[in-house]
């Protein structure tokens, strides 16, 4: 019988895919506020569809999507969605400024696609700038094109 | 030139003369019924969403081509306009002008009527909207055309065009480069 490394590991924070960490802050992004907001699940089935990080993931998208889902089904407060944000966030920075820019930007738009941000949402935006090191400058700059976007 | 050419159609930017107006005359006005007013108001929203929607449809064929990336994420926009400012409804003017656009014979024919469209809808838009919605459907129309992860020539001529004739190519140039790197950050993704 092989080991089961998830489990050796488990409590260790930084052990997710790129894919899955990618996935996983979209989705935290999406239920961070307890709400099921119709612009957001919309806005979020549409990266699924047309995500090339996403769907260049060696086990195939939908692998990674039940994998990171599971994971998330235990997290029931916003405290244990932010343990699970900060971990992703620890395997994402590695992977470069780019992915960990686009990751961002794309979390904010889910989160702003109700065109307001509950508090949690604001502990989250805080914490992925922190955790994926955005540039303060990046940070505001997005902030402003998103909320400029999405007034219309 | 017509004398109201250049006034706005933005109901916002009249709050002040509607106050002064309610100020300056405390006896009930001889002028239009509330239900009237609200009627204007909304003519006039209706025009500026038709305008909005013309220019999404000049945004997706700038390059003269339907894509399906571009068109999951007009569908995707379509979806959240309609969930609170527009209706399914507004939309009939897209469907109009890509039913004239494709019974065009030949390209020249089909560049004609698009060039006719795009300068009539920037007209409109561009008169009625304000700052706010300018910037807003100049975000759509990058975000609407990066969709397929590319951005064409003849999509980079539309970009220009659209901020020159919406006149934010000169006041608002550091947003437009803020809004051109953000967005190529999330549709790199």
């Amino acid at each position: 019988m092989s080991l089961d490394f998830d489990a050796l590991f488990e409590g260790v924070s930084g052990g997710m895919t790129k894919e899955e960490a990618a996935y996983a802050l979209l989705k935290i992004a999406m239920v961070i506020d307890g709400e099921t907001d119709a612009r957001e699940v919309a806005q979020l089935s549409a990266i699924l569809k047309r995500s090339k990080t996403l769907l260049g993931a060696k086990d195939g998208a939908e692998q990674v999507i039940r994998k990171v889902d599971e994971r998330l089904a235990s997290a029931s407060t916003p405290e244990a969605l932010h343990a699970a944000a900060k971990d992703a966030c620890a395997s994402l920075k590695h992977e470069g400024e780019e992915i960990s820019k686009s990751v961002f930007t794309q979390a904010l738009d889910i989160m702003l696609a109700d065109t307001s941000v509950h508090p949690n949402e604001k502990v989250l935006i805080q914490l992925l700038s922190e955790h994926l090191a955005i540039p303060d400058d990046f940070v505001r700059m997005a902030v402003m094109v998103i909320t400029s976007k999405n007034k219309y | 030139m017509p004398l109201f050419q250049n006034l706005s159609a933005d109901p916002a930017d009249y709050d002040d003369i509607f106050k002064a107006r309610q100020l300056a005359s405390p006896a009930p006005s001889k002028g239009p019924s509330l239900l009237d007013r609200l009627k204007r108001l909304f003519g006039f929203g209706k025009a500026r969403r038709a305008a909005f929607i013309m220019l999404l449809f000049c945004a997706q064929y700038a390059d003269r081509t339907k894509c399906d990336a571009e068109d999951e994420r007009l569908q995707t926009l379509k979806a959240r306009l309609n969930f609170r400012r527009f209706s399914p409804d507004d939309w009939t003017v897209f469907e109009r002008a890509q039913e004239k656009y494709q019974a065009a014979r030949d390209a020249k024919r089909r560049d004609r009527v698009y060039s006719k469209l795009f300068s009539r809808a920037l007209g409109q838009f561009r008169r009625a909207s304000n700052e706010k919605e300018k910037r807003a459907l100049f975000i759509h129309a990058l975000d609407l055309i990066w969709a397929d992860k590319m951005i064409r020539h003849e999509e980079k001529e539309f970009l220009k065009a659209l901020a020159e004739g919406l006149g934010i190519d000169q006041t608002d140039e550091a947003f437009i480069k803020a809004a051109i790197e953000i967005m190529q950050y999330k549709n790199n993704f």
